[in-house]
């Protein structure tokens, strides 16, 4: 859409230009570093067959995962849409609880119930099963990280939410079969949130360290984090040049989503939203239905509950004492919630300059943050603190580091949803509130970003379950202490993210059940907060 | 609903407001000096006259900062004994103990941390060959038992955890074996497991260079990878393996099974193998603790690791956690073997080549990626 730049299109650009400083930090730093590390041994690292191998295994693990998620999520979003589903609502909302569960959480409960010993076995002992297949690897990887599904039906549902369902009620009254309305009406509208969805689930994949440390998958990152962890000075030097081939295989994948995205479709007119949607009938697949959300809500949120209420019995009856974390509890929602407010904020700058701004300027912001979400959380907070340490000394080991450090980590999970959005507006929206006399800042603000209600909640929620669950930059960078200074006896800074790691680290297996089922209810808060945003019409 | 949408609003809202204002803060006594706060001791950059103010202080205003790489249900007993003790208020920063190294040397002389306790030896090393860590003075570091003294004057040991084989009791006595060279026979295959990436890992194998040397030593990794061993991100995740019947045996330290045997009950069944033979595999790996250099709190830092070096801590140490205590009169649990009859080799693991060395022979062998 043409526009003709004035000053408010500059002053976009400005913020477009102060993100992407920020974004670029890690990048940065990496790539400084290695420069000055070419004329080292490291540099073989290059041209090892091993590191072809970790690559080629990180790609199919990133690339596999995403495309399960996808196809997990697809159904998963139409059937919460507007259906007659069973429980429809609570589905909607449950099923986007396993984003809760971290992967070295998941990749636990995989070898706990697959695994040699694990639930699956004991019950097929009796059958005669001495060994199970062994279920680490690339296998049992995939598994733990499918987990993140939900990155990618929170942006479905944001998507189904904003259609307009005329379009569906137009094919069916021409006489479409249900199926064959959602496949030429529906399904093209959702291209652009399942390829953000598969991206993201693809990032998320290629940089956990959790789940292929756990199950032994010798992906990049899991090298990474080898070597990095190393005393030897070649092998953190090596790191440094993994890392930056993660970031190529994270701006590749970008750039590949990017080029299979094709143009997203403008809405019919201004007045799509709040149109509410028919219920849908499944008729004999309602049953099915249900059992497919009922099968996904078992694996995903009642496996792990059930796992750790069980630790949580067994602890209670060897007469352990539980303690229940609740500073820790209290820090994470505080930082979950401004964290994912601030940068579903920050987020809608580059979103708005893509649309009325400078659209390249949007694109080095996009390409830039993805860097930061693809990297090994530990890449990201160690290179945040070199930099802040060597420049930024009054903010090191403060809240505000902490949540700009969330920012450049985060801020591709709210921005994927909003700039869709943004796109699938009419532009007649716009363009009448500017013939109205807004200014377009007014216009944004009052226009543009309230019609993107269902956007912005998804993404916020997105980035707020991603919040509460971050480890290593919360370990590393966080204050030692919380509200010093206004608090009589400030508590030690913890997460229920970090509490997890502490206890898990020695298998204080009791200890840690009411830390993970606090953690689950912490995501539960952020999907009952996040703004209601339901239209449709007719029964539940 | 409106009533809900309002809840949900004003919840919003007071959250962001105490938040923010925590925040803003907790930012206000890092970059201004006029706030008034409780732990009025944090040293600021460039501050000279900071050491003279913080030893005029009266003991219960002070605070002492210690970053630790030992988890918190470890320490912390202790750390508590030491403030109820002193009314000295213990400031903790738990971590990964190689990222927590990697912070303290980036931020050099403006560090907050006092102490650095780590549970591995290598570390402690590291971090004195970037002259991070003050000299101690020769009483402190005679409190330690003859054996664990250790060369370096940048850090005391403070805990032991012996190498052991865990076994699962299937197996009689009789079919362990007596040294770790027999787990290089066929008839081990599939049944071993061991936890490449663990610090106290390498430590074992890096005495066995320094008893056997490179190339046998290469030659015994190359020899257990022929019997495809299982490999554990930890020592936990092993010991639970031998519970399960997964493997037969794993290559651990020794206290990670009365830690199980809490959490899951006295019948977990598995055992340690202690070898007693002088040789790598019976080696006593040290947890310790050494004072910061840039820190501005000398005589109180020495002051806590002479408390964690006092009978009580060392007695917490062994009862609770199942640690061997490093001081003389403080006995080891009963279920232990005397520290004297474990017979551990006699090498000094701070050397940092040598560790440098060890990773490079691990990735050579085919051990660790």
């Amino acid at each position: 859409m043409p526009h003709h730049r004035d000053g408010y299109q500059t002053a976009l650009s400005g913020v477009g230009a102060l993100i992407l400083a920020v974004a670029v930090l890690p990048l940065l730093f990496l790539g400084v570093q290695g420069a000055t590390l070419l004329n080292t041994e490291a540099i073989e690292v290059f041209t090892r067959p091993d590191t072809g191998w970790a690559v080629l295994r990180t790609l199919s693990l990133g690339l596999g995962v995403a495309a399960l998620c996808v196809g997990i999520a697809l159904p998963l979003a139409w059937l919460t849409h507007s259906t007659d589903l069973p429980g429809r609502r609570f589905f909607q909302l449950g099923l986007n609880l396993p984003l809760a569960v971290p992967s070295y959480v998941s990749g636990f409960i995989v070898m706990a119930t697959l695994g040699h010993g694990g639930w699956l076995h004991e019950l097929l002992r009796p059958l005669g099963v001495e060994q199970m297949p062994e279920i680490r690897g690339g296998l049992g990887a995939t598994l733990a990280l499918l987990y993140s599904y939900p990155f990618a039906l929170i942006g479905l549902q944001a998507a189904l939410e904003s259609l307009d369902p005329r379009l569906w009620e137009a094919a069916r009254s021409l006489g479409c079969s249900p199926w064959r309305a959602w496949r030429t009406v529906v399904l093209p509208q959702l291209r652009a949130p399942l390829l953000s969805g598969g991206l993201l689930i693809a990032l998320y994949t290629v940089g956990d360290f959790g789940a292929v440390s756990l199950l032994r998958y010798k992906s990049l990152s899991y090298i990474i984090y080898l070597r990095q962890d190393s005393l030897s000075d070649a092998y953190r030097h090596e790191a440094v040049f993994l890392a930056l081939m993660l970031v190529v295989i994270a701006v590749g994948l970008v750039i590949g989503s990017e080029k299979a995205g094709g143009e997203v479709q403008q809405a019919l007119s201004a007045q799509s939203h709040g149109r509410p949607w028919p219920v849908v009938r499944l008729g004999r697949w309602r049953w099915p239905a249900f059992g497919l959300c009922c099968a996904v809500f078992g694996l995903g949120v009642a496996l792990p509950v059930g796992l750790v209420a069980w630790w949580l019995a067994r602890g209670l009856a060897l007469g352990h004492t539980i303690p229940l974390p609740t500073a820790a509890t209290l820090i994470t929602l505080l930082l979950g919630v401004v964290g994912a407010l601030l940068i579903v904020a920050v987020a809608a700058f580059p979103a708005l300059l893509s649309r009325f701004g400078d659209e390249a300027a949007s694109r080095r912001v996009r390409l830039t943050s993805h860097v930061g979400y693809a990297l090994p959380g530990i890449v990201v907070a160690l290179a945040l603190l070199s930099a802040v340490t060597a420049w930024a000394w009054p903010l090191y080991q403060t809240v505000q580091l902490l949540l700009i450090a969330y920012l450049i980590r985060f801020l591709p999970l709210a921005m994927h949803t909003l700039s869709e959005s943004l796109m699938r507006q009419s532009p007649s929206l716009y363009d009448a509130a500017r013939s109205l006399g807004c200014t377009p800042p007014r216009a944004w603000w009052r226009v543009i970003l309230p019609n993107s209600r269902a956007a912005l909640a998804a993404g916020w929620l997105a980035v707020f379950i991603a919040v509460i669950k971050e480890l290593p930059i919360t370990l590393l960078l966080g204050p030692i202490d919380f509200g010093e200074g206004i608090l009589e006896d400030p508590p030690r800074f913890e997460t229920l993210a970090t509490r997890i790691w502490t206890l898990t680290a020695d298998e204080y297996f009791s200890e840690v059940a009411p830390v993970v089922l606090l953690l689950l209810a912490t995501a539960t808060v952020g999907l009952l907060l996040r703004p209601d945003t339901q239209h449709r019409r007719g029964a539940p | 609903m409106p009533h809900t949408r309002t809840l949900r609003a004003s919840l919003l809202v007071a959250a962001l407001a105490a938040f923010v204002g925590a925040a803003c803060d907790n930012g206000g006594t890092t970059t201004t000096a006029d706030t008034p706060r409780s732990a009025s001791d944090k040293p600021k950059a460039g501050d000279p006259k900071a050491k003279a103010g913080d030893e005029a202080k009266p003991a219960a205003d002070e605070t002492l900062t210690v970053y630790s790489g030992r988890k918190e249900n470890l320490v912390k007993p202790v750390f508590d004994m030491f403030e109820a003790e002193t009314g000295v208020k213990v400031r903790v920063k738990y971590g990964e103990t190689q990222p927590l190294a990697t912070a303290l040397i980036k931020e050099g002389e403006r560090t907050e941390a006092d102490v650095f306790v780590a549970q591995d030896a290598s570390t402690l090393g590291f971090l004195v060959s970037k002259d991070q860590l003050a000299d101690l003075p020769e009483d402190l570091r005679n409190r330690v038992v003859d054996d664990f003294r250790v060369k370096a004057n940048g850090w005391v040991p403070i805990t032991g955890r012996a190498r052991v084989l865990a076994y699962n009791t299937k197996l009689k006595p009789e079919e362990l074996p007596k040294s770790v060279d027999e787990l290089t026979d066929p008839k081990w295959k599939g049944r071993i497991g061991w936890p490449p990436e663990n610090a106290s890992y390498k430590s074992f194998v890096s005495a066995m260079v320094k008893l056997r040397g490179a190339e046998k030593t290469e030659a015994w990794l190359k020899g257990v990878q022929a019997n495809a061993p299982k490999t554990y991100p930890k020592n936990t995740p092993a010991v639970r393996a031998v519970g399960k019947g997964e493997i037969d045996v794993a290559l651990v330290n020794h206290y990670y099974l009365y830690r199980l045997k809490a959490e899951l009950g006295d019948d977990f069944p598995v055992k340690n193998h202690y070898f007693k033979d002088g040789s790598s595999a019976a080696l006593v790996n040290i947890s310790g603790a050494g004072i910061v250099k840039a820190s501005k709190k000398q005589e109180l830092a020495l002051k806590f690791l002479r408390f964690l070096l006092s009978d009580k801590a060392q007695q917490h140490f062994a009862e609770t956690n199942y640690e061997f205590p490093l001081v003389p009169g403080v006995k080891a649990k009963l279920d232990l073997p005397p520290i004297e009859e474990i017979k551990p080799p006699k090498v000094d693991l701070t050397a940092l080549d040598d560790l440098e060395a060890t990773e490079k022979l691990l990735r050579s062998a085919g051990v660790l990626p």
